[in-house]
């Protein structure tokens, strides 16, 4: 202990100076390794290569409002829609993605009015009402109705709770599940239920779960429409085989969930997709339908993969840049501290002591200071607001061999002083 | 002066031309780092923007006149920016408070505070081109395109413009805008006539960690930066140490000593400081300004030298 504060004699400054900018340099490290697994994860999930699609939009070709309305009350059209629909959902070449966010009375709601419907899109969000439907005070909440393809297609992952049972979801049972947007997290918890009526239809719907704060989906031309405030709820798989008495409820659910994207590997050619549809149609018997083109898919995906990509580059060069930096001011502090450490190390030599003896004080000081460095890097690191274990692992084991190289570099610039004096001419 | 010089060499302690070297290369190093991060921040931050449509997490929609709005966030010294809808979603005009982040510009210029009817468009926004430059309109106005869009061609705000037109602030009437700025919901939301919602739109930065680990880095690297300043004023100061102690015992007067030694490592500081500014301002694209270059310059250089000089002070109080 002694001998390390000889050793430290005159050069504690320069090797605090050395310590916090080694800490800095892994911490530096640290962060420039958790935004690449960050990135990657972003790459191989939501932007992943095969989510890159050609985009199609489908929708009902019935433009009168009243030969829409006669349609939709007729128990045969409505089943006809369904069919199309499910002929369309059954197709392995191509990815029907229904998704719609039509408003969610929900009964005494107990959220706040970030969660109504219209809140910060500057359209005007109502207050709460006497709902006809539910027969009690409701408020219009955001919600999003989607499909299993949808959830799958944008990546959407379920953090607390079950999650969706896509299997047994059907609007014949006693309970809806539903996720909920991260947000919600203060107004629900996993197991609660709420009244709500989707379509005018009362339902109970079971909280299975919660999005994370992040999560978004493709939506009117938006790639990051996001669900953070939102009630997801999702669609049957299938919804031709829907009780005759219910015809008016899934007339407005066959409609919603028909006007759907369509997502088609890229290359496939529009006669291909025609022709898909025209098969789903005749099966279906259902005729009253419209292609359309949405370029602005495969753009936004292109665009935003080559941005996320990007950010990764730029700060890799920021932080190689900061590293080259704080490499040379760490060795200039090294070399000004073993300057300042040499008239006591030839003093010692001078006196008898071995020179492994000598020598052994430049390991000493390097220890302490990537001692001091890791401890450092370890206290801030675990507080950081992103948590990585394999890359603090990484680093930690980075800085170890960092430090066997610089205690043996240390050491040799010593041995070498030493001798270089005693064999001097001068 | 001459004779502590003579003295000094002649037991050669004289400050050696490697010292002043090594000191002027590591005053630069930290000055490129200073630099270096506020290149990256600006360009960070018109990434994020671009990224998102233009706005920030900050960003809040709300009801009023655009002059009222841009007076209140004045008069809380907010840096922020209003954004109004002009002709669709695409086409906004901004007003811009204080200094906010800077708009993703790829060539040209960004806005002046003096200039009149100009605009930036991204590339396929339907511009028109005459002899006397780039020209966008909407209805009977026009407005001259100053840059492009867009940190590169192909970008998400390809279909953008974004209008700078005085007028707007004297406009009377009643329109929905976003405000975008750290602190504009809470000076805008305090007498409750105005209704604020945050702008819901999710962003491409969260479909990762960047904004978490931007500002980190960021704030490490400024660190590193700010440590090696101090460093870089240290060792410039103990290189001239002998020297100083030799001229004190001569019997210089203590502050003419500091002075002059400070005055020698800025001004070495200051060459490498002007290569590398100059270097910046060229090399860096238009979002980055070069009021921000001087200030990055401009902070390591003054740290270098009030370290040089406290180091100094200190060095010589002590018994020589």
């Amino acid at each position: 202990m002694t001998t390390l504060l000889d050793d430290l004699r005159g050069t504690v400054l320069l090797t605090l100076a050395k310590s916090v900018l080694v800490g800095l340099l892994a911490l530096l490290v640290h962060a420039l390794l958790a935004f690449s697994a960050s990135t990657a994860a972003a790459i191989d999930g939501s932007l992943r290569e095969s989510a890159g699609v050609e985009m199609y939009g489908v929708v009902d070709d019935l433009a009168d409002p009243a030969a829409f309305e006669e349609y939709r009350r007729s128990t045969d059209g409505v089943r006809a829609v369904a069919r199309f629909h499910d002929a369309l959902a059954a197709d392995d070449d191509l990815a029907l993605l229904s998704v719609f966010d039509n408003a969610l009375p929900v009964q005494d709601f107990t959220g706040d009015e970030r969660f109504a419907h219209g809140y910060g899109t500057g359209l005007s969000t109502q207050q709460p009402y006497e709902d006809v439907d539910l027969g009690a005070t409701a408020l219009a909440v955001s919600s999003v109705q989607l499909d299993r393809a949808t959830f799958e297609f944008s990546d959407l992952v379920v953090e607390d709770g079950p999650g969706i049972d896509w299997d047994a979801v059907s609007y014949e049972t006693t309970e809806v599940p539903v996720v909920l947007g991260a947000d919600y997290r203060e107004v629900h918890d996993v197991g609660d239920t709420f009244r709500g009526a989707l379509y005018s239809r009362p339902m109970t719907f079971r909280v299975t779960g919660f999005l994370p704060a992040s999560a978004s989906i493709w939506y009117q031309g938006e790639l990051d429409f996001s669900l953070s405030r939102h009630v997801v709820i999702p669609y049957p798989e299938r919804i031709a085989d829907f009780p005759d008495d219910e015809a008016d409820f899934y007339g407005i659910l066959a409609f919603a969930m028909t006007n759907a994207n369509i997502g088609v590997p890229v290359g496939t050619s529009e006669e291909d997709v025609l022709a898909a549809l025209e098969d789903a149609a005749r099966a279906s018997d259902f005729p009253y339908w419209r292609l359309l083109g949405v370029p602005d898919y495969l753009t936004q995906f292109t665009l935003t993969r080559a941005l996320v990509t990007g950010n990764l580059v730029l700060l890799g060069s920021l932080v190689g840049i900061l590293l080259l930096g704080g490499t040379l001011l760490a060795v200039t502090s090294t070399r000004l501290a073993l300057r300042r450490r040499r008239p006591l190390a030839a003093a010692r030599w001078t006196t008898g002591v071995p020179l492994r003896d000598v020598t052994a004080g430049a390991t000493r000081c390097a220890t302490l200071e990537h001692a001091i460095a890791g401890a450092g890097f370890l206290v801030v690191s675990v507080h950081l607001p992103y948590l990585d274990l394999r890359a603090t692992g990484v680093v930690l084991a980075a800085l170890v061999a960092v430090a066997l190289v610089d205690a043996w570099a240390q050491r040799r610039r010593v041995r070498l002083s030493l001798l270089e004096r005693t064999t001097s001419p001068s | 002066m001459i004779r502590a010089k003579s003295l000094a060499r002649k037991h050669g302690l004289i400050v050696t031309r490697h010292a002043v070297l090594t000191g002027t290369a590591l005053s630069g190093l930290v000055i490129l780092l200073s630099a270096v991060l506020g290149v990256y921040a600006d360009v960070r931050s018109a990434t994020s923007l671009e990224a998102a449509g233009l706005l920030s997490p900050d960003a809040v929609v709300l009801e009023g006149r655009v002059g009222d709005v841009v007076g209140r966030l004045e008069a809380a010294r907010i840096d922020a920016r209003v954004l109004v809808e002009v002709d669709g979603p695409k086409v906004r005009a901004v007003v811009d408070v204080g200094r906010p982040a800077p708009l993703p510009v790829g060539t040209g210029r960004t806005f002046r505070a003096d200039d009149g009817r100009v605009a930036l468009a991204g590339v396929d926004a339907p511009t028109t081109v005459d002899a006397s430059g780039t020209w966008y309109s909407v209805g009977e106005r026009r407005y001259r395109v100053v840059g492009t869009l867009g940190l590169r061609a192909s970008s998400l705000l390809a279909d953008d413009v974004v209008l700078h037109d005085p007028e707007l602030l004297e406009d009377d009437a009643v329109v929905t805008l976003i405000v975008d700025g750290r602190g504009a919901a809470e000076a805008l939301g305090g007498d409750g006539t105005t209704e604020i919602a945050a702008a819901s739109r999710a962003r491409a930065d969260a479909r990762t960690t960047a904004d978490l680990v931007s500002p980190l880095v960021l704030g490490l690297g400024r660190t590193l930066s700010l440590v090696g300043a101090v460093c870089a004023g240290v060792a410039a100061a103990r290189s001239r140490r002998v020297l100083d102690t030799v001229r004190r015992v001569l019997g210089h007067r203590r502050r003419s000593i500091v002075v002059a030694g400070a005055v020698a490592t800025s001004t070495s500081a200051a060459a490498a400081g002007l290569v590398i500014g100059a270097v910046v301002t060229l090399a860096s694209p238009p979002v980055h300004a070069l009021g921000t270059t001087l200030v990055t310059v401009l902070v390591p250089l003054c740290l270098i030298t009030a370290t040089h000089a406290l180091t100094s002070t200190l060095t010589l109080r002590r018994r020589p």
